[in-house]
C-alpha cells in the first residue's frame, strides 16, 4: 500500500469521528473496510448508472432516517442524527469509489443535476478528501466544549491546505497566513459563541409571550384583535371529573405584567411518596420537551411514572420537569387543597385600579362578609353581569383595557375574568393570585380520556382562604361553548392524525417500559426488510422503464419501414466488427458477393422477397428463412 | 410577469453559479461547501461545535480571496481555428499563449476559452419551446430549460486546459470542441485562472479575443437517389444555369449559312480567311437536380427542423457534383434558389448555406411553390424534405407528377403520422426521434 497525504487524512478523520461521537466500533468498522478495500486487488467495473444508484441509495437512506425522527422520535433534533452518522452514510459512496477500476467517482452520483450533462461534460471527483470533510463536519455532532474539536479541525483542514497548495509557493508565507487563518478562526469562534448568548437573552424577553414562563405572564389584555388559540391536543387525562390544571400562578403585578416573587426551583421526589388508595388521582398522558412545566391539579402529593426524571417545585407549586423522556405517561396524586403561605405580594393593588375597583365594591357591597362568601359573590358577579367573548380589545394599554371591560364593555376572555378577580379579591383583604393552566372540558368517551387542547388553556384567580389557596373561575361558563364554536371544521381529520400519533406513542412508551429486547429486534428486522424491498422496487421500476423505452423505440423503428424483423440483420449484425462486415451504403447483395458467402446469398433472396415484395412471402418462407438464419448462427 | 421575474433571475442565478465555477478550484469548492452546510449546523453554537469549523473556514477563505488580488498576469493568446466544424463531431484546435511578462508559472493555473454567450428573451424561450401550445403546468420556463437553451445558443462546452508548469515564455496546447448546433461559433474570450497561495481561490485574468468558426449540419452516407429524370434543355449552358438570357454554351466554329445571327459572325476568322464565319452554339442539356427544403417550423420541435436541414446536406453531400447540378431552394425572408455543381459553385458553399438557414415563423410555402413550379421546366427531377404534410405540400407534389417530374419526399416526422394520403412512389418518413444514420441508410 502506497503512502498519500489524502490516505492519512481519511484514517485521521475517521478515528477523530470515532473519538469525539464515542462511536468507537462504527469507527473502526469504516477503518477496517477503508483499509481493508486498499489491501484487496478486487476492482469491478462500475458504470456510471450504477454509480448513480448508489448515490440513490444515500439519499433514501437519509431520507428515511429525517422521515423517521421527524415523525416518530420527534423528541431528537433530526439535523443533528443525520449530522451524527453522515459518515456512515456516506461510505457505500467511499467505497464505491475505492473498489471500482475507475478509481474516482462521476459527479453525478453526488449531484443529482450533473447526471442529465452530456456525456463529453461530465465530470469526475475523487472523494477521499470531500469525505474527510464531511467526517470532520460529522464529528461537530459532539458539540465539544473543549478546544479538543477547534484543534483537530485546524490539523485536518491544514492537511488538506497542504495537499491542494500550489508548488513553488513560498513556504514562510504560506504558514504565515495559515497561522493567521487559525488564531483569527480561534478568537472568531470564541466571539460566535458569546454573539450568541447576547442573542438568546434578547430574544428570551420577546419569546416569552409564547411559552408558559413560570416567573413572568404578560396576559393577552391590551392586546388587540380577536384570541384565536389553536385546536391541537395538547396532551390528554384519564380522569374521573374535569379540573383545573395549574402550571403557574403570579403575586406581583408590575408595569402592565405578572410575575412570580419567589423564582427558586428546588428538587423534589414526588415519586417515593406513599400513596393511600382513596386519594384522588388522575393520569395524564403527554408529550415533553426536555425541560417542561407540568399541568398539575391543586394539592399534589405524589407522581408516579416519572422516576427517571428529575423533578423540581418552585414555592409557589409550579413544577418543572428536567431531563424528560419525549412521550411520558404518569399519574398525579393530589387533595384538592393547595397548601402553602401567602406573602405581602399577595394584598397589593395597584394603584391605576383604584377607580374600577371601588365602583364595583360600591356595587357589590360585600363588606363584613365572610372570605368564602365574598369569593364566591364576586364569582356569581362576573357569571351574571359580564360576558365571555374572544375580542380583544380597542385600546393596547392593558390598564385602560381592563378598566375598559370592567365599567363600559363587560365582556372580554378569561384573563380579563381573572385578573380582574384577583384585585377584587385583594381589595378586601384576601390573599390572591394569577393561575394560568388547562381547563378540562373536552370528554372523549371512545378513549376514556379527556382532550385538552391549546384553546383550552385558561386563566383563573387563586384565593387563599381556610388555610389553603382556593381557585375561583369567575369566567362565564359559555366560555367553553364559544371557544368550540370558533373550533378549526378540519378539526376532526387533526384529531384523527393526532389520536393515531398518541397510539404510536404510547405503543413505544409500552415497548420502552417492557423493554422487550426480542420484540424491537424483530420490529427492527420487519423495518429493513421493508427498507429492502422498496429499494428492489425502485431498482426494478427503473429497470423496467429503461426496457419499455427500449422496446418503444424498437417498435418506432419496426414501424418505420416493413421488413426490419428479418433475420438477416442478425447476420449483419453478427458479423459487425469482422472482416466480412457490411460496409456503408453497401447492399446486402454486393456485401454478400464482396464477401463470397454462398450460404448467405441463399438467403438473399427470402430477405428481399420479405423486405420489399408488395405480396410479401408466406408464412413458410418465413419461418424457412428463420430457421436457416439459425441454423447459420449455430452453425458459426 | 412571474415567467419574466423568474427567467431575470435565472440569469442572477446563473451568473453567481458560473463566477463560483470559475472563481474557486476543486479544493475550493469543498471548502465553501464545508463553511454553508457547518455555517447551518452552526447557527446554534449550543447544539454542535460546527461553527467552529464555519469561523476557521471562514477565516480561510476571506485569505484565499484576499491572496488571489496579488495574482496578475499578462498574456495574449490566438487560436488557431479550422475554417468548418460539424455538429457533433469533435474537432482540435491550437491555442499559442505568449506572456508578456517573465513571472515564473505557477502550479495548477488553468486556461478557460469561453464561447459567447447571446442571452435569451423571453419571448425567445417561450418560442422556442412552444409554450403556448402547451398545457397550464407546462407553460413556465424552467431553470433547467434556461440553462439548456443557453448551451444550445453558446454552441458547445469547452472544458478548462490546465498548463504544464513550464517556463515563461511561448505555450502551445490543443483544445477540444463538440459543437452542438450548427451556424457561427463564436470564441469571445479567454481567461488565464491563476490559483491564490492557499490553492482555493483563482483570480481570473481575462482577454477579449472574437474569433469564430462555421459549423456545418449533420451530414449522413446514403445511397445516391435513382429517381428517373431525364436529361433537360438548360438555355444559356452552364455559366447561366441559373440565369435567363440568349447566351449558349460556345461549341465550334463554322461557315456562314443564310439566317444565322449577325451578333454571331466571327470578325477576327473573317479578318483572317476572307469569308463569314460564326461562333457556333450548343444547346446544353444535362441533369439538374432540384432539393427542396421546408423551412416552417410551426408549432415542430427544433430537432425536428435541425433533422430536416440534416437530411437536406446529407442529400446534397451524396449528389455527385461533376454529372449534375443540384438548385437548393428554401424560404427565408424571401425565396432563395443556390445551384451548384458541374463547377458552378462547390459543395462546401451550399452547406454554409445550409448551415445559416433558419426556421420561419410565418408558413410562406406558396412562396416556395412559386419557385419551384417556375424552375419545374428546367428540373430533372425534385427532392423535397418536407415538415408537414398537408394540402397545399400535397398539391404542389401533384402539380410536379402532373409534369412528369420525378418527386422524391423526405418527410421529417415525430412519431405523429397517421395514414399518409396520396404519398408519392418516392416518399420516406424520417423519424427525427431516432438515429437518421440508420433511417438515411436504409432508404
Amino acid at each position: 500500500m502506497k503512502f498519500s497525504m489524502e490516505k492519512l487524512i481519511l484514517f485521521l478523520s475517521l478515528l477523530a469521528w470515532g473519538w469525539f461521537n464515542q462511536q468507537w466500533l462504527a469507527s473502526l468498522l469504516l477503518l477496517l473496510i477503508y483499509v481493508g478495500s486498499l489491501l484487496t486487488a478486487w476492482r469491478w467495473e462500475i458504470k456510471p448508472q450504477q454509480f448513480h444508484r448508489i448515490g440513490d441509495l444515500v439519499t433514501v437512506l437519509i431520507l428515511l432516517t429525517v422521515v423517521y425522527f421527524a415523525f416518530f422520535q420527534s423528541g431528537q433534533k433530526t439535523v443533528f442524527i443525520i449530522l451524527k452518522w453522515l459518515p456512515l452514510f456516506f461510505a457505500p459512496v467511499l467505497l464505491a469509489q475505492l473498489l471500482s477500476s475507475q478509481g474516482i467517482l462521476p459527479l453525478g452520483t453526488l449531484f443529482y443535476s450533473v447526471r442529465k450533462r452530456q456525456q463529453d461534460q461530465q465530470m469526475d471527483l475523487d472523494f477521499i478528501l470531500p469525505y474527510a470533510s464531511i467526517t470532520l463536519l460529522s464529528a461537530s455532532a459532539a458539540n465539544d466544549k473543549t478546544s479538543s474539536y477547534f484543534i483537530f479541525s485546524v490539523l485536518i483542514v491544514l492537511l488538506i491546505l497542504w495537499t491542494a497548495r500550489p508548488k513553488k509557493e513560498s513556504i514562510a508565507v504560506w504558514s504565515m497566513v495559515i497561522i493567521f487563518s487559525v488564531f483569527a478562526g480561534f478568537y472568531g469562534q470564541q466571539k460566535l459563541f458569546n454573539l450568541q448568548t447576547i442573542l438568546e437573552d434578547k430574544a428570551v424577553d420577546w419569546l416569552t409571550n409564547w411559552h408558559t414562563d413560570p416567573f413572568k405572564s404578560s396576559t393577552s389584555i391590551g392586546d388587540i384583535g380577536d384570541l384565536k388559540l389553536s385546536d391541537r391536543i395538547e396532551f390528554r387525562v384519564k380522569a374521573t371529573e374535569p379540573l383545573l390544571l395549574q402550571q403557574s400562578s403570579y403575586d406581583r403585578y408590575l408595569g402592565q405584567t405578572w410575575y412570580a416573587s419567589q423564582r427558586r426551583f428546588k428538587n423534589i421526589d414526588l415519586s417515593a411518596q406513599k400513596v393511600d388508595l382513596a386519594a384522588k388521582q388522575i393520569e395524564i398522558f403527554q408529550q415533553l420537551k426536555p425541560e417542561s412545566i407540568i399541568p398539575i391539579p391543586a394539592g399534589i402529593f405524589a407522581i408516579k411514572g416519572l422516576e427517571g426524571a428529575n423533578l423540581q417545585q418552585t414555592a409557589m407549586g409550579t413544577v418543572k420537569l428536567m431531563e424528560a423522556p419525549e412521550f411520558v405517561n404518569y399519574q398525579v396524586f393530589y387533595t384538592g387543597k393547595q397548601l402553602g403561605k401567602h406573602t405581602p405580594f399577595d394584598l397589593e393593588l395597584p394603584e391605576q385600579h383604584q377607580n374600577w375597583i371601588s365602583l364595583t365594591k360600591e356595587e357589590l357591597k360585600l363588606e363584613n362578609q365572610i372570605k368564602i362568601n365574598i369569593a364566591l359573590r364576586i364569582k356569581q358577579h362576573f357569571q351574571t353581569k359580564y360576558f365571555y367573548s374572544l375580542f380583544l380589545a380597542n385600546s393596547s394599554n392593558v390598564d385602560q383595557a381592563l378598566q375598559h371591560f370592567m365599567l363600559d364593555r363587560k365582556a372580554g376572555h378569561c384573563e380579563y375574568f381573572a385578573v380582574a378577580t384577583v384585585f377584587l379579591l385583594r381589595s378586601y383583604g384576601i390573599p390572591a393570585r394569577l393561575a394560568n393552566g388547562y381547563s378540562m372540558q373536552e370528554y372523549d368517551k371512545a378513549a376514556d380520556l379527556y382532550l385538552v387542547r391549546r384553546r383550552h388553556a385558561h386563566a383563573w384567580a387563586i384565593a387563599y382562604i381556610d388555610d389553603h389557596w382556593q381557585a375561583v373561575d369567575s369566567t362565564p361558563a359559555q366560555w367553553l361553548d364559544i371557544e368550540e364554536d370558533h373550533a378549526d371544521p378540519l378539526q376532526v381529520i387533526y384529531d384523527w392524525f393526532s389520536a393515531l400519533q398518541f397510539g404510536y406513542k404510547q405503543w413505544r412508551y409500552q415497548q420502552a417500559i417492557s423493554n422487550n429486547e426480542e420484540q424491537n429486534s424483530l420490529l427492527w428486522g420487519i423495518a429493513m426488510l421493508l427498507v429492502c424491498y422498496l429499494i428492489w422496487r425502485l431498482y426494478s421500476a427503473r429497470r423496467q422503464l429503461v426496457r419499455k423505452k427500449s422496446e418503444d423505440k424498437l417498435d418506432n423503428l419496426q414501424a418505420s419501414f416493413h421488413g426490419q424483423d428479418s433475420e438477416l440483420y442478425l447476420i449483419e449484425q453478427a458479423l459487425s466488427g469482422t472482416d466480412s462486415a457490411r460496409l456503408p451504403n453497401e447492399s446486402i447483395a454486393k456485401w454478400a458477393k464482396r464477401i463470397n458467402n454462398k450460404e448467405i446469398m441463399r438467403f438473399i433472396y427470402l430477405h428481399y422477397c420479405y423486405r420489399f415484395d408488395p405480396n410479401g412471402i408466406t408464412e413458410q418462407q418465413r419461418t424457412k428463412l428463420k430457421q436457416d438464419v439459425e441454423r447459420w448462427m449455430l452453425g458459426r | 410577469m412571474l415567467g419574466r421575474f423568474l427567467v431575470r433571475q435565472y440569469l442572477t442565478v446563473y451568473r453567481l453559479d458560473r463566477w463560483v465555477r470559475e472563481h474557486f478550484t476543486v479544493t475550493g469548492h469543498m471548502f465553501l461547501l464545508l463553511l454553508v452546510v457547518s455555517g447551518v449546523y452552526g447557527v446554534d453554537t449550543k447544539s454542535s461545535s460546527s461553527y467552529q469549523l464555519f469561523v476557521l473556514v471562514l477565516f480561510i477563505l476571506i485569505c484565499a480571496l484576499l491572496l488571489s488580488l496579488f495574482r496578475r498576469c499578462q498574456y495574449g493568446f490566438i487560436r488557431h481555428l479550422p475554417r468548418y466544424a460539424t455538429v457533433g463531431e469533435e474537432i482540435k484546435y491550437t491555442l499559442s499563449l505568449s506572456f508578456s511578462d517573465k513571472r515564473k508559472m505557477l502550479d495548477k493555473m488553468v486556461f478557460i476559452d469561453r464561447l459567447a454567450e447571446p442571452l435569451p428573451t423571453y419571448s425567445e424561450l417561450r418560442g422556442f419551446y412552444h409554450c403556448d401550445t402547451k398545457p397550464w403546468y407546462r407553460k413556465g420556463i424552467s431553470f433547467r430549460s434556461w440553462r439548456r437553451y443557453l448551451a444550445y445558443q453558446r454552441g458547445g462546452f469547452i472544458r478548462e486546459i490546465p498548463l504544464p508548469l513550464a517556463e515563461p515564455g511561448n505555450l502551445e496546447f490543443k483544445i477540444s470542441i463538440s459543437p452542438v448546433r450548427r451556424g457561427k461559433l463564436v470564441f469571445e474570450a479567454g481567461a488565464l485562472a491563476i490559483p491564490d497561495m492557499l490553492g482555493l481561490f483563482r483570480h481570473l485574468c481575462i482577454v477579449r479575443q472574437q474569433q469564430s468558426l462555421l459549423v456545418l449540419p449533420k451530414r449522413y452516407q446514403m445511397p445516391p437517389l435513382q429517381l428517373p429524370g431525364k436529361r433537360k434543355y438548360q438555355p444559356g449552358g452552364v455559366s447561366l444555369a441559373n440565369s435567363v438570357g440568349d447566351s449558349a454554351e460556345f461549341m465550334a466554329l463554322r461557315d456562314y449559312r443564310q439566317g444565322d445571327a449577325f451578333n454571331h459572325i466571327h470578325w477576327k476568322s473573317y479578318a483572317r480567311h476572307g469569308r463569314l464565319i460564326v461562333k457556333e452554339y450548343q444547346d446544353e442539356y444535362f441533369v439538374r437536380r432540384a432539393l427542396l427544403l421546408d423551412t416552417f417550423a410551426g408549432r415542430i420541435e427544433n430537432e425536428q427542423f435541425e433533422a430536416a436541414v440534416s437530411v437536406a446536406a446529407s442529400i446534397a453531400s451524396n449528389e455527385r457534383q461533376n454529372d449534375a447540378l443540384l438548385d437548393l431552394m428554401f424560404v427565408a425572408r424571401e425565396a432563395y434558389c443556390f445551384t451548384s455543381g458541374r463547377g458552378l459553385d462547390q459543395l462546401p458553399h451550399l452547406l454554409e448555406i445550409l448551415a445559416s438557414v433558419q426556421a420561419t415563423v410565418e408558413d410562406q410555402f406558396s412562396l416556395l411553390q412559386q419557385t419551384v413550379l417556375s424552375h419545374a421546366d428546367r428540373c430533372s427531377s425534385l427532392v423535397c424534405v418536407l415538415l408537414h404534410w398537408d394540402i397545399q405540400r400535397q398539391l404542389l407534389i401533384k402539380q410536379l407528377l402532373a409534369q412528369d417530374i420525378p418527386v422524391a419526399v423526405f418527410l421529417i416526422h415525430q412519431g405523429q403520422l397517421q395514414q399518409i394520403a396520396d404519398k408519392p412512389e418516392y416518399f420516406y418518413p424520417i423519424d427525427s426521434r431516432y438515429q437518421l444514420a440508420d433511417q438515411l441508410a436504409q432508404i
